[in-house]
């Protein structure tokens, strides 16, 4: 087992590392008229299959696959007993999932396609079943220390037998009894992953169609040619917070805007939101670990504090490189430029209405204000230059003509390497760089297993010919355009407390995409409607990401935090309903730039 | 039966596709259906390919960029300045579809009709008329086909291979300043917004095939299959027609929005003719299987013998 687990984090560091390398390779030797790498795309797109799926086996291992409940109200008694039932339903779903890529990886050795390098596409693909594979007996080893519950958890692994002998059955009784089963499990700490697989699989074998349904879609989008940038985006965050960015760029913020009244509170937020692209986890608890002292010590009440930070740890996400405005964009078959457009003075106004208010809140409590220095000022901002720099060297590589998205995305990561590493000397290759890339590919492995697998069920619905009906009923039952605008509100909204973000984006923009056309809706406008709703996604109990960061960073209740953060929802749902009202705040900007 | 396809709804090859579908359950009394996926709904062209693998749908209407996915040879129908005509074009595939068929049905598929889906003309940024204007511009080039890539790189050109996803945002960047495609796609994309020069020498034809799987069209009672073919292949027929003539209308469309279509008199056709033909080594064996290749290229030069009357 030690080696095993050894193994599969050097692999997880090694994919991270090559897959920011050779974009970065690509985009110098495209400069200088050096030839290409052979296959560099298709193989940079499979490395973030590796990563995903590898990050995941080790996240299974340390046992961080995200769940939906945390079951803390469980007695002593009961608690064991509920561990190894929904265990057991991990075990049995993702052994289902490793026998449906297995069927996948098959299919596709028939068709005999290589990658590039001589590399056989299928062996690429056999990571699937693999790592599936592994996370099925990690969960039931780990779902009791004593080998008898490890024991009646393994009959999970039972199930999938079941399932692949058995013809589908007549009715629809044993679909209802599965989903009832799936749903109590992920009630009681069913991993995410498992539990939109377990729906995705038995909605599938239920209609009689092939279960390698699944795993084909999670192929399709996680290795698809823009999603590396996400991956890549993410780990130029976590080298940066690493090599101690946060506290110099905080030091900038503070001296430049420190003075205002209120000015803290405005700092905060703008700080947050420019720094939230990285997947906004990493920046919370980085930058909101250092501000909430400061925040209080200036007398800014703590709920005041704690809800600021919350709501602005959300207010970068319309801003470039936000990653689910780019999810959003290849989703839709946008282009992401032209979204960052559009999402510019919405967000601006967000970011706008949560500072005045901060600012209200410091002055009516009389918080303290720092007095502006010039010469401060200086120092800060030449101790951070390299750092501020960042967001230039990113925007440059992509809308200078240079590269790709994702090649942009790997020349930030190589440009924050060489800054933490060279001009601070706060990050050293050998202490930190296996660490923090690990980290990296277990939290993109968690998060990207999520996506991959809601992307089964996606594929369901359109199996199934949802979309259609749906249109079909909107059509018949709803006749105005503001009419469907705030009923979508409001189901986005809903859904905001139920679903991450990016699952909130596979499963419903199919949907909505063809309504808006049928509505005369502009797209930009929806998508930035439909992102502005995320925002609210972050902050919407129980699963809102935030909430829950900054619940574990500052070491509170679930409900104060809540409580803490319910007049900032309040503001930004005010500001949702502005960019659904006034659509020439998403539509005027991007018509001015001639697209 | 399941399909999938690029195709949007409402376009022509849509209604072909429900056209058969209504033919075919007529003959077959109800006993086959057929349930389009139209618009790329369950993905792009390889994505089609993996879920027919797969058995999730089991057929697909493919273009000639997705048709290599299934089998490379198909390659041959797309050779760049082999054919100056739609009528050398037939007069070719007419005759070679049997063959390419055989190697398709080898890989466990059944070609159900041929289509096409116009011609490839290269759109720029600035006006190219000969290959050295074309020379000087950042070319768009498929992701994933090294062959190619290499091919243009030898030839002096600046390849800039990227994912079909990439196109307009590289357009709007300036990463890429020229794209080869057929009027319909670049009508449809909007890269023609950002491409305001058509060069008007007709570069290649990209072609395109209705593919059922062989272990799903088994399933269909044999009585009914000879019926179901020939109602497929006439759809097919009836289709060229229409979509040749909307290649053609697209390019008026997008002239009324502001392209410029840049004319290649005879001597500069002469010249392109004579690069693309001096690469024509390199290709065979290479991007088009060798056998295929001198097929093609007798067959065209047989046509041209009879002063194109057949
Ligand atoms: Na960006
Ligand atoms: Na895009």
């Amino acid at each position: 087992m030690r080696w095993l687990s050894a193994t599969e984090k050097a692999v997880a560091i090694a994919a991270l590392t090559l897959m920011a390398l050779l974009p970065a390779a690509e985009m110098i030797s495209r400069q200088l008229g050096w030839p290409s790498i052979p296959g560099a795309g298709a193989i940079v797109q499979h490395l973030t299959l590796w990563v995903a799926f590898v990050g995941a086996a080790v996240a299974a291992g340390s046992g961080r696959l995200l769940s939906l409940s945390a079951n803390a109200f469980l007695s002593e008694k009961w608690a064991p007993r509920v561990r190894i039932f929904s265990s057991g339903v991990a075990g049995a779903v993702t052994l289902s999932l490793a026998w449906a890529s297995l069927e996948f990886v098959l299919a596709e050795r028939e068709g005999g396609a290589v990658l590039g390098a001589g590399i056989p596409k299928w062996v690429a693909l056999s990571v699937m079943p693999a790592a599936f594979l592994l996370v099925a007996v990690r969960a039931v080893w780990s779902a009791s220390p004593s080998m008898r519950g490890r024991l009646v958890a393994s009959l999970g692994l039972v199930v999938p037998l079941v399932f692949f002998l058995a013809p589908p059955p007549e009715g629809s009784a044993v679909l209802w009894t599965g989903i009832a089963v799936v749903v109590a499990a992920a009630l009681l700490g069913l991993p995410i992953f498992a539990t939109l697989g377990g729906l995705a699989l038995l909605l599938f074998w239920n209609r009689g169609v092939p279960v390698a349904s699944v795993p084909v879609e999670t192929y399709r989008l996680v290795a698809s040619p823009i999603f590396p940038s996400i991956p890549l985006f993410t780990f130029a965050g976590y080298l940066l917070v690493e090599g101690g960015a946060s506290r110099r760029l905080l030091r900038v913020y503070t001296a430049l805007l420190g003075w205002l009244p209120g000015g803290l509170a405005v700092t905060t937020a703008l700080a947050l939101a420019i720094f939230t692209w990285a997947g906004s986890g990493v920046t919370i608890l980085a930058l909101g670990g250092l501000l909430l002292p400061m925040l209080v010590k200036a007398r800014y009440p703590e709920p005041v504090s704690i809800g600021l930070i919350n709501a602005s740890g959300s207010l970068g996400l319309l801003f470039p490189p936000s990653l689910p405005v780019i999810f959003y964009a290849m989703y839709a078959r946008i282009g992401f430029d032209r979204l960052f457009v559009g999402g510019f003075l919405p967000g601006l106004v967000m970011v706008a209405m949560i500072c005045a208010y901060g600012a209200w809140q410091g002055i009516r409590n009389r918080a303290g204000r720092a007095v502006f220095s010039g010469r401060e000022a200086r120092l800060a901002i030449w101790e951070a230059k390299w750092e501020l720099a960042v967001p230039v060297i990113m925007l440059v590589g992509l809308f200078g003509g240079f590269g790709t998205l994702v090649e942009a995305g790997a020349i930030t990561v190589l440009y924050s390497f060489l800054v933490e590493r060279f001009a601070y000397r706060e990050f050293s290759v050998r202490r930190d760089y296996a660490r923090v890339a690990l980290e990296c590919s277990t939290v993109v492995g968690c998060v990207l297993m999520i996506i991959g697998v809601a992307v089964g069920l996606t594929n369901y619905l359109v199996d199934a010919q949802v979309p259609g009906v749906l249109i079909a009923w909107v059509q018949a039952n709803i006749h105005s355009k503001y009419v469907f605008l705030l009923l979508l509100n409001l189901a986005l909204v809903v859904k905001g407390s139920f679903m991450d973000v990016f699952s909130a984006i596979i499963v419903v923009v199919p949907l909505i995409t063809p309504l808006g056309v049928h509505f005369g809706i502009d797209p930009v406008q929806l998508a930035i409607i439909f992102l502005a709703n995320l925002e609210l996604g972050y902050l919407t109990p129980p699963v809102g990401m935030n909430l829950c960061l900054s619940a574990y960073r500052f070491e509170r209740p679930m409900s104060q935090v809540y409580r803490a953060t319910l007049p900032y929802y309040v503001i930004l749902l005010i500001g949702v309903l502005l960019i659904t009202y006034v659509p020439a705040l998403t539509t005027a900007p991007p018509h001015w730039m001639g697209y | 039966i399941k399909m999938g396809t690029l195709a949007p709804e409402g376009s022509p090859w849509y209604d072909v596709l429900m056209r058969v579908r209504e033919r075919w359950r007529d003959i077959t009394g109800g006993r086959v259906k057929l349930v389009l996926y139209p618009g790329g709904a369950l993905g792009d062209e390889p994505d089609l390919v993996n879920k027919m693998r797969i058995n999730q749908i089991q057929a697909v209407a493919l273009s000639g960029a997705g048709m290599q996915d299934i089998d490379k040879g198909v390659a041959c129908l797309q050779i760049p300045m082999m054919f100056d005509s739609y009528a050398e074009l037939d007069y070719v595939r007419d005759r070679i579809a049997p063959r390419l068929e055989k190697i398709i049905e080898a890989r466990g598929f059944l070609v159900l009709n041929w289509g096409d889906a116009g011609w490839v003309y290269f759109f720029t940024k600035t006006p190219a008329v000969r290959l050295d204007d074309l020379r000087r511009l950042k070319l768009f080039t498929w992701a994933g086909y090294d062959d190619e890539l290499q091919l243009w790189k030898a030839n002096g050109f600046r390849p800039v291979p990227l994912a079909a996803t990439d196109i307009l945002t590289g357009l709007q960047t300036g990463l890429i300043e020229a794209v080869p495609t057929t009027p319909l796609y670049a009508l449809w994309n909007q890269s023609f917004a950002l491409t305001r020069y058509m060069n008007d020498i007709k570069w290649a034809p990209l072609v395109g095939a209705t593919i059922v799987k062989k272990s799903a069209w088994e399933q269909v009672p044999p009585e009914y299959r000879e019926a179901m073919l020939k109602i497929a292949h006439d759809a097919g027929q009836d289709l060229r027609g229409g979509i040749r003539q909307m290649g053609d209308d697209s390019i008026a469309t997008m002239q009324k929005r502001r392209l410029t279509v840049v004319h290649a008199d005879e001597r500069v056709t002469a010249e392109w003719r004579k690069e693309a033909e001096n690469v024509y080594p390199t290709l065979r064996g290479k991007t088009v299987p060798a056998d295929l290749f001198d097929e093609v290229k007798r067959l065209r030069d047989e046509f041209r013998a009879h002063g194109g009357t057949h």
